[in-house]
């Protein structure tokens, strides 16, 4: 398995942002083309939350203690 | 080498006595070490030992940490016999995984996606809490859903006989085998396994659709945001987007919004709590900047008892701002009153601006009552941790954290027992 990727999703998105607008919704249901461009906005704005929230995707010195927990930066006591 | 050193669980009691014991044993040669925990819990159980091989000279960093933190703690508990739900509905978009991060952080630990598993699953799992998206039971995957002509609002698109399976068995004590749904691809994946965990929370679209799966929910919650509001929070999302246009944010609104009245916002008459996110009545406000949230909890249910503002019944209307507190603009109004919500008895407690300096929340936290917390201030605390989050300022971030309090006292009746405030 491998996670997919933010340009996964944005050429996706795309391809569903065209659909829907190609959609003609005076003679037939796009709600389900629609349904598609919300569901991808969503995992979208959830990979930004994620990466966000998560501090060794946004802050040098986490990511490196990530791997090197006994270097002189990174040692933490908690006594 | 054999240290020995007495340690205290978190008390109240400003002196307390030494409720266990750390034996710590290292060996220069091998370099080989061992933690052990004794408490008074662990008189009745067996003992919990960490031990780890450590480069010679490196310090045991990650044990000490452990040592003293909460979750390690938790390891000493013994696993309750019963799986507590809680079930969460919202649409797509209404803050659900926020407010996920908030209620999972009052019980400890990060909610992380299970272990070398499928790096696309949907699934959270922290030390208590175990956290699904009823996406996962989606019975076809988009294109399937094109064919058919039909959005994931509809409940033809859910396998509600499987949802109902695998929560009875989780709430059982069983592992289930549940399917994934992927966002990004829409293709229904392979199986991950699922343990059954203390709390498990189901958050999605249809959560107390089906009768089946509604009984098995101890404590329903339902966000309720209005259309205004949904329209700001989209624009905001979405806007930087390429190929998104404020057109088809619109669009995109309106063409689920049948769908939505239909299936998805009748359930919220089922709710114990509903957060409901409206304009503020304050000020004239296009863009839903400032928002007026308000809290309904049904009366009468016996796993929880409603949180109110300074007198328990009556209808107040409060204004903070003044000599003791100074607001900006646009200033703060609380609200509290009975009411009836589609024919049952509630309390609805609201909350109309924002807060831009913490005094002010602490100041209205402490005029709240009932709230469930375990000490002057967990709110503005649980607050504090989280206040990168979306909400932090207003009423959503504080009716949010009162209801994962909620939770928390919900689990705490009926598993008898104590949850340690992180």
């Amino acid at each position: 398995y491998v996670r997919s990727t933010p340009k996964e999703v944005d050429a996706q998105l795309e391809k569903a942002l065209k659909e829907a607008n190609a959609c003609d919704d005076k003679s037939e249901n796009c709600a389900p083309q629609w349904d598609t461009v919300e569901e991808l906005s969503a995992a979208k704005a959830h990979m930004k939350a994620d990466k966000k929230a998560d501090p060794t995707q946004n802050d040098p010195l986490e990511a490196f203690c990530k791997d090197n927990e006994d270097a002189d930066e990174c040692r933490v006591y908690d006594n | 080498m054999l240290y020995e050193f007495d340690g205290c669980f978190a008390s109240q009691n400003p002196n307390p006595a030494p409720n266990f014991t750390w034996f710590l044993l290292s060996d220069p040669d091998t370099a080989y070490f061992v933690l052990r925990v004794y408490s008074i819990a662990m008189m009745k159980q067996s003992s919990t030992m960490r031990s780890q091989t450590l480069a010679k000279g490196a310090v045991p960093r990650a044990v000490y940490a452990k040592a003293s933190r909460p979750s390690a703690r938790r390891a000493l508990e013994v696993r309750a016999d019963q799986t507590v739900v809680i079930g969460l509905a919202a649409d797509s978009g209404c803050g659900k995984s926020t407010f996920m991060r908030r209620m999972t952080g009052i019980f400890g630990g990060s909610p992380k996606p299970p272990a070398g598993g499928n790096p696309d699953s949907n699934t959270l799992i922290s030390d208590m809490t175990t956290v699904i998206c009823l996406d996962d039971y989606h019975a076809h995957d988009r294109n399937g859903r094109k064919v058919l002509n039909i959005t994931a609002l509809c409940p033809e698109a859910q396998n509600f006989d499987l949802m109902y399976e695998h929560v009875k068995a989780l709430k059982e004590g069983k592992a289930v085998d549940k399917p994934i749904y992927n966002h990004v691809t829409g293709l229904l994946d392979p199986a991950e396994r699922i343990e059954s965990p203390e709390i498990l929370v189901i958050e999605g679209l249809h959560p107390f659709f089906d009768k089946r799966v509604r009984d098995l929910v101890d404590f329903k919650i339902y966000l309720d945001i209005s259309d205004d509001i949904k329209f700001a929070w989209k624009i905001q999302r979405d806007m930087a987007e390429r190929g998104h246009s404020l057109d088809s944010i619109k669009k995109s609104i309106e063409a689920r919004k049948p769908d939505f009245s239909a299936y998805i916002d009748p359930q919220k008459k089922d709710a114990d709590v509903i957060i409901q996110v409206l304009p503020t009545q304050l000020v004239p406000d296009q863009e839903g900047k400032y928002l007026r949230v308000r809290l309904i909890q049904k009366e009468g249910k016996k796993l929880f008892d409603p949180s109110y503002l300074f007198d328990e019944g009556s209808t107040i209307s409060w204004i903070p701002c003044g000599r003791k507190l100074t607001c900006s603009f646009p200033g703060i109004k609380m609200f509290y009153g009975p009411d009836t919500f589609y024919g049952e008895e509630v309390s609805v407690l609201e909350m109309d601006g924002q807060f831009d300096k913490l005094e002010e929340l602490i100041y209205v936290e402490s005029h709240l009552s009932n709230t469930s917390a375990k000490f002057y201030g967990e709110i503005t605390q649980q607050m504090l941790k989280n206040s990168s989050f979306p909400g932090s300022n207003n009423g959503t971030g504080l009716f949010q954290t009162l209801v994962g309090l909620k939770v928390r006292e919900v689990y705490e009746r009926i598993v008898k027992k104590e949850v340690v405030p992180v």
